[in-house]
């Protein structure tokens, strides 16, 4: 392989490995982003037939989640120990599908490791490649 | 003499009174699907996630007066739905719950204490995946004679009312959890339900 091709493959492997370093920065703040968007919700259910023992009750689907959920009409008038109460039917008839930020926080881990270690990898390769092209250059001009 | 026979008068004239206080009640009567609900849920480090059905049956005994009742509940986990139709039939899976095999998890009730309210302690026997376990749990035991609100609410005579909530090990009952799917299910399990009986 010519030195410069070398060149353009160290070039581009340099290019890779800073956008990978750039996305793992990028994933501070779109962290941050969906935490501020999340809220402590506790998804219920309206339990039909209730009422024969006093007022309409609701049944809790799961331990309360930070979840983020946009639409304020999901929200029921009713908190408990920090939850807001989301009725999981008004959810299912509008198609939402709430994001829990855990999975969020879960991915993005996923994803810096792998941003950093291939980031790494290509800075290492541009590195590499780069070298070994400076060394064919001064080789062929010897010859 | 006399005195003995107007006490064996008297217990005669009450104990079915007595055997008449205790009231048997049918669950998952057709068109209790809006009413009853299982929630199983699996809380990991990616998320948390509940299995729910409505398909919940059997039969329960229950003395109102005594506070004191009985009997078997039972949860179809073929219908268990956790939103993800590729996640249902893993679920479903011989690696998992196997219900092909064991289509039901049943809980029989063996004893139970009344503790204030409606608040009970429930001692029985829980069935999953073939195993049986004794558990101990709390539970809330609600009773409503027959009257104009539950006609209205389309039941039928009286109406019982179980909510419990509780945990299980799935490796407590021969479900092992893949070393691949460990970050996505929990072997803990918290299982909570309520349950719809009416006696006629």
């Amino acid at each position: 392989m010519s030195p410069a091709t070398l060149r353009i493959f160290a070039k581009g492997s340099l290019v890779i490995g800073a956008a990978l370093l750039v996305a793992l920065v990028a994933t501070f703040p779109l962290r941050e982003q969906a935490a501020s968007k999340a809220q402590n919700i506790q998804l219920v259910q309206k339990q039909d037939g209730s009422d024969i023992f006093g007022e309409p009750e609701y049944t809790k689907l799961g331990s309360p989640q930070m979840i983020i959920i946009e639409d304020p009409k999901a929200f029921l008038d009713k908190e408990e120990e920090g939850a807001k109460w989301v009725d999981d039917a008004y959810l299912k008839a509008n198609k939402i599908y709430p994001v829990q930020l855990k999975s969020i926080d879960a991915t993005l881990t996923i994803g810096r490791y792998a941003f950093a270690f291939f980031g790494i990898d290509f800075l290492i390769l541009a590195w590499i490649l780069n070298r070994a092209a400076g060394k064919r250059g001064a080789q062929t001009a010897t010859a | 003499m006399k005195n003995s026979a107007a006490i064996l008068m008297l217990a005669a004239s009450l104990s079915p009174l007595a055997l008449a206080a205790e009231k048997t009640f049918v669950v998952g009567k057709s068109g209790m699907d809006a009413r009853q609900i299982v929630v199983i849920e699996s809380d990991t480090t990616f998320e948390n996630f509940t299995a729910r059905t409505a398909k919940i049956s059997g039969n329960l005994k229950f003395d109102p007066e005594k506070k004191t009742g009985s009997g078997k509940i039972m949860v179809d986990l073929a219908s268990l739905d956790t939103g993800i139709p590729t996640r249902d039939e893993h679920m479903r899976s011989p690696q998992w719950l196997d219900v092909a095999k064991y289509p039901t998890a049943t809980f029989e009730i063996t004893g139970g204490k009344f503790v204030k309210g409606d608040e009970y302690n429930i001692t029985g026997k829980f069935t999953l995946h073939g195993v049986t376990k004794n558990i101990s749990v709390k539970a809330r035991v609600r009773y409503a004679p027959e009257s104009a609100k539950t006609k209205s609410n389309y039941f039928q005579g009286d109406v019982l009312q179980v909510q419990t909530k509780f945990n299980i090990k799935l490796s407590d009952y021969g479900v092992k959890i893949a070393p691949v799917a460990k970050d996505k299910v929990n072997d803990e399990l918290t299982v909570s339900f309520t349950a719809f009986g009416d006696s006629k």
